[in-house]
């Protein structure tokens, strides 16, 4: 799921930066150090939408650096178990498949996929098949996310579509 | 120890209880329609993260809703029925499910929601779906 949230950054400025660009360097500095990260508690930054507070820029004393606590909004995207989504697939193999919601991947393991749905490793490209439905590379599928491990860094998740209503869309 | 009160945390958090933490709680939902308006009008140059491109992408394929107008209007359409909560709202609006019965097995905490009524909501979104510019 996708939201927007206030979150705080801590930004130390080297002294010699300290002149007319500065406002403009530290608004940079922040994109450049929070965009793209993933926080364990808040998952992904995707981008900042706006910057509320630049903050006052306190001299801290012995490195003569100034340290700037930064509010801004931002769009960030977080998997919660039992959060369905859809997802395009990415890779498949015969223990299952990944794919990728946005910047999440998530792992799709044939315990996991409709018994009916066989791999099958000589179709080009692989694929998982029954009668009436295929995937494939590309394919669009809802999965339902059963578990995720947050790194620091990383978030990984494990999604089922063996479940009504799950599958390719 | 420190590491297994984190997992305590991490296993407190379920979508189908509409557990969402307490940084997620009471935290702005959006829809995927508008991520996609959010970042494709952007003041300044994007950024060039592969977490960027990957979203952009995704949200390119999987919205829902093709104008900001119309996006606005399925949340005028969802506000109306006053149980529902932002996540429950946002999941609606982002999966577009047809029936009552696929929308509480896709989305479990809509039990709470009079089966009519959400049918009738779920046809006015169709119709909005079908319907946009």
């Amino acid at each position: 799921m996708f939201f927007i949230k206030e979150l705080s950054h801590t930004i130390l400025l080297h002294p010699s930066y300290f002149g007319p660009r500065m406002l403009q360097h530290l608004e940079t500095k922040l994109y450049t150090d929070v965009e793209g990260t993933c926080v364990g508690a808040f998952g992904y930054i995707i981008a900042v939408v706006s910057i509320l507070d630049i903050g006052k820029g306190m001299v801290l004393p012995n490195t003569g650096q100034a340290e700037f606590i930064t509010r801004y909004r931002a769009i960030v995207f977080k998997p919660f178990k039992g959060e369905v989504v859809d997802g395009q697939v990415t890779q498949l193999s015969k223990m299952g498949f990944y794919a990728e919601c946005g910047p999440l991947t998530v792992f799709v393991s044939s315990q996991l996929i409709h018994p009916g749905l066989k791999f099958d490793s000589n179709s080009n490209p692989p694929s998982f098949a029954s009668d009436e439905q295929i995937i494939e590379k590309g394919t669009s599928v809802r999965l339902k996310i059963v578990g995720a491990r947050v790194d620091a860094t990383e978030i990984f998740a494990i999604g089922t579509i063996k479940e009504d209503h799950l599958g390719v869309v | 120890m420190a590491h297994r009160a984190r997992g305590n945390i991490a296993e407190e958090e379920d979508a189908a209880t509409l557990k969402l933490g307490p940084d997620f709680q009471n935290a702005g939902c959006l829809l995927i329609s508008e991520v996609k308006y959010l970042l494709e009008n952007k003041d300044r140059e994007p950024p060039d993260t592969a977490v960027y491109t990957k979203t952009l992408e995704y949200v390119k394929t999987f919205a829902k809703f093709s104008s900001t107008d119309s996006a606005g209007a399925v949340r005028e359409i969802l506000r109306r029925e006053a149980q529902l909560s932002q996540f429950e709202i946002a999941q609606i609006a982002n999966l577009c499910p047809a029936t009552s019965e696929e929308a509480k097995s896709i989305i479990p905490s809509l039990v709470k929601v009079d089966d009519d009524r959400l049918q009738a909501l779920l046809d006015e979104i169709q119709i909005m779906r079908k319907f946009q510019s």
